[in-house]
């Protein structure tokens, strides 16, 4: 049996890890219930992410804290564009054709990332990366403490933006009904637009996190991606609260699997648990029945 | 007599209007001295065949995203078996069974799934797949210990379906021992994909593909038809593998990777989904493609330009070039007297 800070350490760790998944998550399933599209190039939006605040720190020097809500903005907008002129065309095509299209999204950023900016490991240097809140035998950088603040700080802004705003409302209504909504004024297009907007700009919060806390390269995303995809099918699609709960269960799952296993097992535990709930549960922890 | 008639004599079946190419096919070892010529033909023989085991899966309106699971499966299963003393054809076949099986078992779990949830749970398949082989001592033992590799990999005797195959003459050298057994795999599967796309098990996966609740109304067994698609397209996948493992005289966990599965994908879409000429036309030119930008020093940018392909298509050839080459056919058809019914594409 480990010992006990052993065991929080992991605790932690899984927590960040989580939070990742938790954005990514969010993100995806917001896209997802306002235009039953999934984008498996998910996860290369999120790579874009890391590489504007980590552009944007090499040349400004400003806080990456700061340089979040910068990427944010950049990214949110490289979304709309994806949506507007990538999937708003293959929209009721068919959905194995957004999953084609996603796919060929995943080859084309990754790739031409790797081209334009070499598959170097890079790292987003917080200006707290050396400070640690030390509670005796155990130590937390404060970096993985304010990746979750952060990530709450988003969550309750969403939350907020979703429940409280005339804009929130109407894109919660076309993720209810389309028709419903579209007779009721809403632009169904903008809806789109914004959907994917604020997904990406949620994965670009994920990417800034993730580079603060780990070394990253182009390749970073597809995993990423992939993992987010399997947390909001854990968590039941459509769901945001089981995209939170099933996100950081999957982060402490893949944590303690990395320390009793090695980490060659951490991917496939994912699916493992993924293949679990499909099985007893086809809709995913939270899902309603469709 | 002019050329209808003679046409509309001797075309009794519309197959004769292959055997140009497939007489084509049988000399072209003998007439080619280039053996990279040779691999890169080979190379596509086997891109139709996995291509075509894609393609059936998405033809009952299950798109694998991890189809490089099966391929790696037969591949292991029947180098494992080879290289410990088993006879060529029993490794390949038991190979081929044991991807089959696996599928069967992955069927099960995707039989109630759509889409994405089915392509999530296939993607997921491959990776855990890279890692029980990875990780598992039994197979680096298997594979250690009849060649002594360290890790997980090493290479194969090329001469392994050497003669001892029993088809070929031993006199042949092994390019071309190679090449035929690609060569006679890949019309077996065109054979074999096609007849079951115009079989009645074909009518219900298309059945199924369109409208699985109307199809389930008209008495398909929805379960019972999903899974045949999965046990025999992973077989084909699963035996494919298992002939290239030892072509390419190396195996590694590589052949689980992302990008053996995409492979598949990309082709049968550049060459029409869903139809039995379609891989065969999109693994022709995608591997060309692909193997000629390889020559002029690409790596990261014919992945690139892969991505862009696909994007492409998907927005504005959405069925692929099969389309194009259809009108091309009916029109020489027309010209020589045939109805376009009589041309099976």
């Amino acid at each position: 049996m480990a010992e006990i800070t052993t065991l929080i350490q992991i605790f932690i760790w899984g927590l960040t890890a989580g939070c990742i998944y938790v954005l990514m998550a969010v993100g995806l399933n917001m896209i997802f219930g306002v235009m039953k599209v999934v984008n498996f190039a998910h996860g290369e939006i999120m790579m874009l992410g890391a590489f504007t605040s980590f552009w944007v720190y090499n040349y400004t020097g400003i806080n990456p804290y700061f340089i979040m809500f910068i990427s944010m903005i950049v990214v949110g907008i490289f979304g709309v564009i994806i949506e507007r002129y990538g999937f708003r065309k293959v929209l009721g095509t068919g959905k194995l054709n957004e999953i084609f299209l996603s796919l060929g999204l995943i080859y084309i950023i990754q790739n031409l990332s790797v081209k334009l900016w070499t598959d170097d490991i890079r790292k987003i240097n917080s200006p707290f990366s050396s400070m640690t809140l030390d509670l005796g035998m155990l130590n937390i950088t404060y970096d993985r403490l304010i990746a979750i603040g952060f990530t709450a700080l988003i969550l309750i802004s969403l939350y907020l933006f979703l429940t409280k705003t005339d804009v929130g409302r109407a894109l919660r209504a076309t993720s209810q009904n389309h028709e419903a909504a579209m007779l009721m004024g809403v632009n169904v297009n903008h809806m789109y637009m914004l959907s994917f907007g604020i997904g990406s700009a949620l994965a670009a919060a994920a990417g800034t996190i993730a580079a603060i806390l780990t070394p990253f390269n182009p390749y970073m995303g597809t995993i990423s991606g992939i993992m987010a995809f399997t947390v909001i099918i854990i968590g039941g699609l459509g769901s945001i609260p089981g995209a939170i709960i099933a996100g950081l269960m999957l982060g402490l799952v893949q944590n303690f699997t990395i320390f009793y296993f090695g980490g060659a097992w951490k991917d496939a535990v994912a699916f493992v648990l993924l293949i679990i709930v499909l099985i007893i549960k086809p809709t995913g922890l939270f899902g309603e029945e469709h | 007599m002019g050329v209808k008639e003679l046409v509309r004599k001797y075309a009794v079946s519309p197959f004769l209007a292959y055997i140009p190419l497939v007489i084509i096919g049988l000399i072209l070892p003998l007439a080619i001295t280039d053996d990279f010529f040779i691999r890169i033909i080979v190379l596509t023989f086997f891109y139709i065949m996995y291509s075509s085991s894609w393609n059936l899966l998405a033809y009952s309106g299950q798109a694998s995203l991890g189809h490089a699971a099966f391929l790696g499966i037969g591949g292991f299963a029947s180098t494992i078996l080879i290289i410990n003393g088993a006879s060529p054809v029993v490794g390949v076949l038991t190979g081929a069974l044991t991807a089959s099986l696996v599928g069967l078992f992955l069927g099960i779990i995707c039989v109630r799934l759509k889409e994405w949830f089915l392509g999530l749970v296939t993607f997921g398949f491959a990776i855990i797949m890279v890692a029980i082989v990875n990780e598992s001592s039994v197979f680096i033992e298997a594979l250690n210990g009849a060649l002594g590799f360290i890790g997980l990999s090493g290479s194969i005797d090329p001469h392994i379906f050497g003669g001892s195959l029993g088809i070929f003459s031993p006199d042949l050298v092994p390019r071309d021992q190679y090449y035929y057994l690609f060569f006679f795999a890949m019309m077996a599967t065109i054979l074999a994909t096609h007849l079951i796309i115009k079989s009645k098990i074909g009518f219900a996966f298309a059945a199924i593909r369109e409208n699985q609740i109307e199809a389930a109304m008209m008495g398909v067994d929805i379960t019972k038809y999903k899974l045949i698609a999965f046990i025999i397209s992973t077989f084909i996948a699963g035996f494919a593998g298992a002939l290239f493992a030892p072509y390419n005289y190396f195996i590694n966990p590589e052949m689980f990777s992302v990008h053996n599965s995409f492979m598949p994908i990309i082709m049968t879409i550049s060459g029409g989904i869903g139809t039995i000429g379609g891989p065969v036309i999109g693994a022709l030119t995608i591997n060309l493609i692909w193997e000629q930008m390889g020559l002029w020093g690409m790596s990261i940018d014919r992945l690139l330009i892969l991505g862009v392909i696909l994007v492409l298509e998907i927005l504005f050839l959405p069925k692929g070039l099969m389309p194009l080459i259809k009108k091309v056919i009916n029109r020489i058809s027309k010209v020589m007297g045939l109805t376009s019914r009589d041309m099976p594409l």
